[in-house]
């Protein structure tokens, strides 16, 4: 077998007193889309948080591509923390477009001023990322004139500017419109066909069990059930998976 | 000329060097100021309490002290401890430290008013925590900062005026040597009056008219404007095809 992608080890998480991650294991083979579905609270935003140290994990290992982000609860730092930050990509809830900058500057710029990338060489990949997300005749707009769908587009074009190993998505279309939502989803499943390696946190059950290739169910800190979208939908061995995908699709025959 | 009593054409010589000092205890001063607020800022965001608490107390101290007051403790008290300073020097000094804390307010409150997003953002894109405070926080940091920050320059301007008690040699302290000579109150403080006017509102103007190019999204470094010249080149070729 191929060494994986990321790949976490008893990881562990404590805010204060409050236990949020209690000992998760992970591994993403490269290309592999890894689903993770769960409550609000249930710490898989903070399981993702963790791989690329937004947050600091309090015990665990993690490693990405093969270097280690974190283990003997010491994290990476300096420029071992910006190497790692550069291999993984990532979505965010709220959107995060940086407003003083131009869409292509969005993409263009994190390049030129993180990876030493030249201006044209920069433009160039900047525009044909836009182009891939349907943006491109955006290219020269502020964020403040785009919808938040578009917003989460070009997050996702300036993210995979980057060149990344991976991308992680923590709820990206939770703050969308559904209209909005079908656009950034349905460009994630083009980069899903094309073997890019995910880890989607995502509330979109349908979506998730959909474009995953595993399908991890978290509740209380722990993964309480993990296997393809195929075993997760139609033979969830837990209760807590049960409950969660009835609710979640509670309303989804009426619209289909 | 029977409507202006005083004869102005003489006193030119005395006006410009008032203008000059004037502008260049505005200048002075404001350099001074930004640079104190900006210590003062950093001071007080810090994560450690004693250099939180130096921020805290110099802001609150200087904003609740007259200014008045702290000029003549910077240009007559401090000759008590044997420190003479002359009082252009003193007048810079007391304004830079004044400004200083009132910036020092203005500028936390731009730096907290990026969002922890936009850093997070920038930080998982693997910019170094350098490039994160150049690129997105401190121009969001500007944009939000900017309007305050110019009021307090037009109100630094005007300040200069107080530094007529010390004798600082600006514009002000001119009328009243004008006056004394002409014994025209009125006219001598109302010329001095439309001359600040005439300083400090093309200031409040230009603040504006950047504070909107801001706004629109205007390119501040020459690195934005050339991957922008360098896009609209690109697209213009595409649609050429």
């Amino acid at each position: 077998m191929t060494e994986p992608t990321i790949q976490i080890r008893d990881l562990h998480k404590s805010f204060g007193d409050l236990h949020v991650l209690r000992g998760v294991d992970l591994d993403v083979q490269p290309g592999e889309v890894v689903a993770v579905l769960g409550r609000s609270g249930s710490g898989k935003s903070t399981m993702l948080r963790c791989v690329n140290l937004l947050e600091t994990p309090t015990s665990g290992t993690i490693t990405v591509g093969g270097t280690t982000a974190f283990a003997h609860r010491k994290p990476a730092k300096g420029r071992d923390l910006v190497a790692l930050r550069r291999k993984v990509g990532m979505l965010f809830q709220a959107l995060n477009v940086f407003p003083h900058l131009s869409v292509v500057e969005n993409v263009a710029l994190p390049m030129v001023r993180s990876l030493g990338t030249g201006h044209e060489e920069a433009v160039d990949t900047a525009i044909r990322l836009l182009g891939k997300v349907g943006l491109v005749e955006k290219a020269l707009s502020m964020p403040g004139q785009l919808s938040g769908g578009q917003l989460q587009r070009v997050a996702l074009a300036r993210a995979l500017a980057m060149n990344p190993l991976a991308l992680l998505f923590d709820e990206p279309t939770s703050a969308l419109d559904p209209e909005s939502t079908m656009d950034v989803l349905n460009v994630m499943k083009d980069l899903s066909a094309e073997g890019m390696t995910m880890i989607i946190v995502t509330h979109e059950v349908k979506f998730a069990l959909d474009v995953a290739d595993t399908v991890l169910m978290i509740a209380d800190g722990k993964v309480i059930e993990r296997g393809t979208p195929a075993q997760i939908s139609e033979n969830p061995q837990e209760q807590l998976t049960r409950k969660f995908l009835a609710e979640h699709t509670k309303f989804e025959g009426s619209t289909a | 000329m029977s409507f202006l009593s005083v004869d102005w054409a003489g006193y030119v010589p005395v006006l410009v060097d008032g203008l000059i000092k004037s502008v260049q205890l505005t200048a002075i001063g404001f350099v001074g100021a930004c640079l104190v607020g900006f210590v003062v800022a950093v001071l007080r965001m810090s994560q450690n309490r004693v250099v939180k608490g130096v921020g805290y107390l110099y802001t609150e101290l200087f904003k609740n002290l007259p200014i008045i007051t702290g000029i003549f403790i910077i240009y007559f008290g401090l000759t008590g401890v044997g420190l003479i300073l002359d009082a252009f020097t003193a007048g810079w000094l007391a304004l830079s430290l004044f400004y200083g804390a009132y910036l020092a307010e203005i500028f936390r409150g731009g730096l907290q008013g990026v969002s922890r997003g936009q850093t997070e953002a920038a930080q998982a894109l693997g910019l170094t925590s350098v490039r994160v405070l150049v690129t997105v926080q401190l121009p969001q940091a500007v944009r939000l900062a900017l309007p305050a920050t110019a009021t307090m320059l037009v109100d630094l301007l005007k300040g200069t005026a107080l530094l007529v008690t010390i004798g600082g040699g600006e514009l002000m302290t001119q009328a009243t040597i004008i006056t004394s000579e002409t014994f025209q109150p009125l006219e001598v403080y109302i010329v001095i009056g439309l001359i600040y006017v005439a300083m400090s509102w093309p200031l409040a103007r230009l603040a504006g008219y950047l504070e909107s190019h801001l706004r629109e999204g205007t390119a501040m470094s020459p690195t934005n404007r050339k991957l922008r010249r360098i896009t609209r080149a690109r697209l213009a070729q595409e649609a050429a095809r």
